[in-house]
């Protein structure tokens, strides 16, 4: 499959901007770059050591599905942990590799490790889908 | 406990059924031989994938531990197991056409501990993180993720055929197994 510098650069930017979203631990434009499920995939990650030793962050990780206020604390309580780490990222796009009509893979360079982000189409807008590392046409 | 369950199952959904896949399904050994058209749809093939991908996270974690706690023999008795469930997985996915050559499974030290998926870099991490703090810590990472993978691995096996089902039964045993040593672990540091 072709694609377009249009689609590459829009690909590029959406990365550059999911890591800004961590640097700034700005979760509403995390959100706004991925799908829901990995969306949640990815809060649960964040949110997994203060899981380890918050019961009451436990539950509104849980709860946070099916719950818009569990999901605001979870969202809150995260983005004070991002600020607090003071995350800084390196990127750097190494190639663009189509997985079929809706899906590609970005392989790119986060602080020189090797890293791929899979992003899907979905409504005329591309968006990382941790699930979408295949091509649906094996 | 229960809640545990869910710390991490956001990782995995399941979805409905869609495009056809040939596959061959066995009957338990001395059975006849069968070859069956299992429907698996492109999300069940996408969560076959990403499960094969996130087992390694939990293996890595072991090893990671594992050499923090050399003294602690738990991590290096389940890591094993843990190589055994990323290659059931695999041969899940390979099964149904699901290309794994792409995913870097090697057991070499520059690869333990490193994940080209940002998701479960994170993920893994912050189990380290965690963990490092002391050994009583690291056991209950490990229980922590034992119990999220037997809560995973049932959801998954809704709307799965046969042969996907067995086999994360199978995980699932172990994965009981792993959570009785962890707690046996925790209680004798406790």
């Amino acid at each position: 499959m072709y694609l377009s510098p249009e689609i590459e650069g829009t690909l590029h930017e959406s990365l550059l901007h999911y890591y800004k979203a961590l640097e700034d631990g700005d979760l509403s434009a995390l959100s706004s770059l991925m799908h829901r499920e990995s969306y949640f995939v990815m809060l649960h990650s964040l949110g997994f050591k203060r899981v380890f030793r918050d019961e009451n962050f436990k539950t509104l990780l849980t709860n946070m599905h099916a719950d818009v206020s569990a999901l605001q604390k979870v969202v809150s309580a995260l983005h004070t942990d991002l600020l607090q780490e003071d995350r800084r990222y390196k990127i750097e796009i190494s190639s663009y590799e189509p997985k079929g009509a809706d899906r590609v893979t970005v392989h790119y360079l986060e602080d020189g490790h090797t890293k791929k982000m899979y992003f899907e189409k979905s409504e005329e807008t591309w968006k990382i889908n941790f699930k979408a590392g295949r091509s649906k046409v094996s | 406990m229960k809640n545990e369950t869910n710390a991490r199952r956001g990782f995995i959904k399941i979805m409905g059924v869609g495009a056809l896949v040939a596959a061959t399904s066995s009957f338990a050994a001395g059975k006849k031989k069968t070859t069956t058209t299992v429907t698996l749809s492109e999300d069940q093939k996408d969560t076959l994938f990403f499960i094969f991908q996130e087992e390694k996270v939990a293996r890595d974690v072991y090893i990671t531990l594992g050499k923090l706690y050399p003294t602690e023999k738990t991590f290096a008795n389940i890591q094993l197991s843990e190589q055994e469930h990323i290659l059931a997985a695999q041969v899940l996915c390979e099964r149904y056409r699901i290309d794994t050559s792409n995913v870097n499974l090697s057991l070499e030290e520059d690869y333990i501990g490193q994940f080209e998926l940002h998701a479960m870099q994170e993920l893994y991490n912050n189990c380290i993180a965690a963990g490092q703090t002391s050994l009583l810590d690291a056991l209950k990472v490990g229980r922590l993720i034992e119990v999220t993978d037997i809560a995973d691995l049932d959801e998954a096996m809704e709307g799965m055929p046969s042969d996907v089902v067995n086999t994360f039964t199978n995980l699932k045993k172990g994965s009981l197994n792993h959570l009785a040593a962890f707690e046996s672990a925790i209680s004798r540091e406790s």
